[in-house]
C-alpha cells in the first residue's frame, strides 16, 4: 500500500517535472523570438528586392541591389560612415589616455576632495544631456561651429570621459600596487611606471572603457540630430533620410543599419566578458 | 614636494575637459533659464526673468501632460524589464552548452543603435505590412485592426515594448552575472531541507540578488528618464502628444520652438527630479548598508 502510494508521488514528481521543463524551454524560445526577431527581420529586408518589402513573405530572389544602392552617389552612406568614424575615433583618442591618467591618479595618489570628485562626475551624467545641449548649440552657432565634427566631438567629450573614468578607475583599483613600487625602487620614472607596468595591467579595463565609449558615441543619436544638418551627418541620423516623401525605403534603410551596427556587434562580442565585469563590480563597489 | 605636483599634473586635462563640455555648459544653461529668451527673435540673450521660466511651467498643461507621460512610461518601462531581466536571467543562467551560447549573443541587441531599434520596430508595427501586426493579428485575432502607432495606448505600449526590448538583454546580463556567481551549495541546501522552487526563488534567489536588483532599478530609471532616439524614432510623441515624455518636450521647447529660456528652465526640472530621485534613492541604500 506504502509503495503504490509512493510511486504515485513519483510519477506525479516526474510529470510534473517534465511539465516545467517543457515550459521552460517555451520560455527559452519566447526569448530568443522577442529579441532575435526584429534583428533576424531587418536582415532579411535588407536583402529583399523593392517590390517584397511591402509583404511578409520570406521566400524572395535575394539581391544586393540595396546595398548597392546606399553608397551610390544618391545617397552616398560612404560619407556619413566616415563623419561616424571621425566623430569616433578623434573621442577615443583624446577620451582614453586622459582618462587613464586621471584614474591612476585617482586610484594610487591621496587627493583632496577625490569622492566628491567621483560622484560629481557620476552626477553630470544624472543630468539629461538635453540640458547640456541648448547652450552648445547656441555656442555652436556663434562660432560657425554647427554642422562639423569637431562640435560633435566637443559634446562627445562630456558624455565619454566620466565614464571612462568611472571604469578605468574600477579596474586600477583591483590591482595590487607592488609592482609599480618595485619599478619605482628600482629606478624607473614615473611615466615609465604607467607606461610598463600600469598599462598592461589595466588592459582588459582600458578595452572594456574604448569599447563602451565607441559604442555611446557610435550610436549618439541626439547630439547629431541637432547640431547636425547635412555636412557631419553622422549614421544614425542618416537612416532618417530613407523617409522620403513617397514613404520610407524600408529595404534600403535595414541594409545601411546592418552595415551601421556590425561594427558595435563585433566589438561587443569581443569584449562581452569583461564589458558585464566592469558594469557589474564597478557599481557593487 | 614633486609627488605632490605630479598627482594634480595627471588630473589636469580630465578636469579642463570635463570642465569645459559639462560643468560650463551646464552653468550656463542655468543662466539661460533665467532670461526670456526665443531664438527666432533674437540671437543674444533676453531680459532677466528671475524664476519665471519656472513658474511657467506649473501652469503649463503640456509640461503636466508630459510630466503624466513620463511617469507612465518610466513606470512601467523599469518594472517591466526588471521582472523581464530577472525572469530571463533564471532562464539562462543554467549550465547547459546552448544557454551558454545564448547567453554569448544576448549582447548583440543591446550593440544596436537606438534610432535603428525605433525605425524598424516602426516598420514592424505598420498595419499594412508589418511583421509584428500581422503576428499579433493571427494570433490574438481581435487585435488584428489596431494601428499600433496610431492610438494613445497602443503608442504607448509599442513606445514601452521597444524600451524594454533594448534594455533587457544588458539588465539580464547583468543578473545572470548575479546568479551564477551564487555557489550552488546555497540552492542544493535549500532543496535538501524540502523548499518547493518558489520559496527558493523567494526566500533566497531575490533577496541575494537585491544589491543588483537596487542598482539595475536606479540605472534603468536614469536611462529611462534620459530616453530619446526610441521616441524621436517610434512615435514623434503621438499621437497627439500621448507619448511626449518630458525629455522630448525639452527638445520640442527648444529645437523646434526656439524658446531657450523656457526649454533650459524645464531641462533644469528633469534634471532635478533625477537627481532628486537617485538622492533619494541612495540615502535608503546607505541606510539599508547594501552600498559598499
Amino acid at each position: 500500500m506504502n509503495k503504490v502510494v509512493d510511486l504515485d508521488k513519483r510519477e506525479k514528481g516526474f510529470n510534473l517535472r517534465m511539465l516545467s521543463s517543457t515550459i521552460e524551454s517555451l520560455a527559452v524560445i519566447l526569448v530568443v523570438l522577442f529579441l532575435f526577431l526584429p534583428i533576424l527581420w531587418i536582415v532579411i529586408t535588407a536583402f529583399k528586392p523593392a517590390h517584397e518589402v511591402y509583404t511578409t513573405s520570406v521566400f524572395f530572389q535575394a539581391t544586393l541591389d540595396n546595398f548597392k544602392a546606399i553608397f551610390s552617389p544618391s545617397f552616398n552612406l560612404g560619407k556619413y560612415y566616415s563623419n561616424s568614424l571621425i566623430v569616433v575615433f578623434v573621442t577615443l583618442v583624446i577620451t582614453i589616455p586622459v582618462s587613464i591618467l586621471a584614474s591612476y591618479s585617482l586610484s594610487r595618489f591621496r587627493i583632496p576632495g577625490k569622492q566628491v570628485f567621483m560622484f560629481a562626475i557620476l552626477a553630470t551624467q544624472f543630468i539629461p544631456l538635453i540640458v547640456n545641449v541648448i547652450p552648445f548649440f547656441i555656442m555652436f552657432r556663434n562660432w560657425r561651429l554647427l554642422d562639423t565634427t569637431i562640435a560633435l566631438i566637443i559634446v562627445n567629450l562630456g558624455h565619454t570621459i566620466p565614464y571612462a573614468i568611472w571604469l578605468i578607475k574600477g579596474f586600477i583599483d583591483r590591482i595590487p600596487p607592488d609592482m609599480e613600487e618595485a619599478a619605482t625602487i628600482d629606478g624607473a620614472n614615473r611615466i615609465e611606471v604607467i607606461w610598463h607596468i600600469l598599462l598592461p595591467l589595466a588592459r582588459p579595463g582600458i578595452i572594456t572603457a574604448t569599447v563602451f565609449c565607441f559604442v555611446i558615441t557610435w550610436n549618439e543619436f541626439m547630439f547629431a540630430l541637432i547640431l547636425t544638418s547635412q555636412k557631419a551627418v553622422t549614421l544614425p541620423v542618416a537612416l532618417s533620410h530613407f523617409i522620403g516623401e513617397k514613404g520610407v525605403i524600408w529595404n534600403q534603410m535595414a541594409a545601411a543599419g546592418i552595415i551601421f551596427v556590425l561594427p558595435t556587434i563585433i566589438f561587443m562580442l569581443l569584449v562581452r566578458k569583461q564589458f558585464i565585469l566592469g558594469m557589474t563590480s564597478g557599481g557593487i563597489k | 614636494m614633486k609627488n605632490k605636483l605630479f598627482k594634480y599634473i595627471l588630473l589636469i586635462p580630465a578636469l579642463v575637459l570635463i570642465a569645459s563640455t559639462t560643468i560650463y555648459p551646464l552653468m550656463r544653461s542655468f543662466w539661460i533659464s533665467l532670461h526670456d529668451w526665443d531664438l527666432k527673435e533674437s540671437l543674444t540673450i533676453g531680459p532677466f526673468v528671475g524664476i519665471d521660466n519656472y513658474v511657467r511651467a506649473f501652469s503649463d498643461s503640456q509640461f503636466w501632460n508630459s510630466i503624466l507621460v513620463t511617469l507612465i512610461f518610466t513606470v512601467s518601462t523599469v518594472l517591466i524589464t526588471l521582472a523581464l531581466s530577472i525572469a530571463v536571467a533564471l532562464l539562462l543562467s543554467k549550465e547547459k552548452r546552448h544557454l551558454s551560447f545564448l547567453r554569448a549573443v544576448l549582447i548583440i541587441p543591446f550593440a544596436m543603435s537606438p534610432a535603428l531599434v525605433g525605425y524598424s520596430w516602426r516598420f514592424m508595427l505598420n498595419p499594412d505590412y508589418g511583421l509584428f501586426d500581422k503576428i499579433i493579428g493571427f494570433f490574438i485575432p481581435p487585435l488584428a485592426d489596431i494601428v499600433w502607432l496610431g492610438t494613445p495606448q497602443t503608442a504607448m505600449i509599442a513606445l514601452v515594448s521597444v524600451v524594454v526590448w533594448i534594455w533587457l538583454p544588458f539588465m539580464s546580463l547583468m543578473f545572470i552575472s548575479g546568479l551564477m556567481g551564487v555557489p550552488r551549495e546555497v540552492f542544493e541546501a535549500a532543496q535538501v531541507d524540502g523548499a518547493s522552487s518558489f520559496q527558493t526563488l523567494f526566500r533566497i534567489t531575490i533577496p541575494m540578488l537585491r544589491p543588483i536588483i537596487l542598482i539595475a532599478s536606479i540605472l534603468m530609471v536614469m536611462f529611462t528618464l534620459k530616453a530619446f532616439d526610441p521616441i524621436v524614432t517610434l512615435t514623434q510623441g503621438g499621437p497627439g502628444d500621448s507619448t511626449e515624455v518630458l525629455n522630448f518636450f525639452i527638445y520640442k521647447t527648444g529645437f523646434r520652438f526656439f524658446d531657450m529660456g523656457y526649454s533650459s528652465a524645464l531641462g533644469y526640472i528633469l534634471a532635478m527630479i533625477t537627481v532628486g530621485f537617485v538622492i533619494i534613492y541612495m540615502r535608503r541604500l546607505a541606510k539599508g548598508d547594501d552600498w559598499n
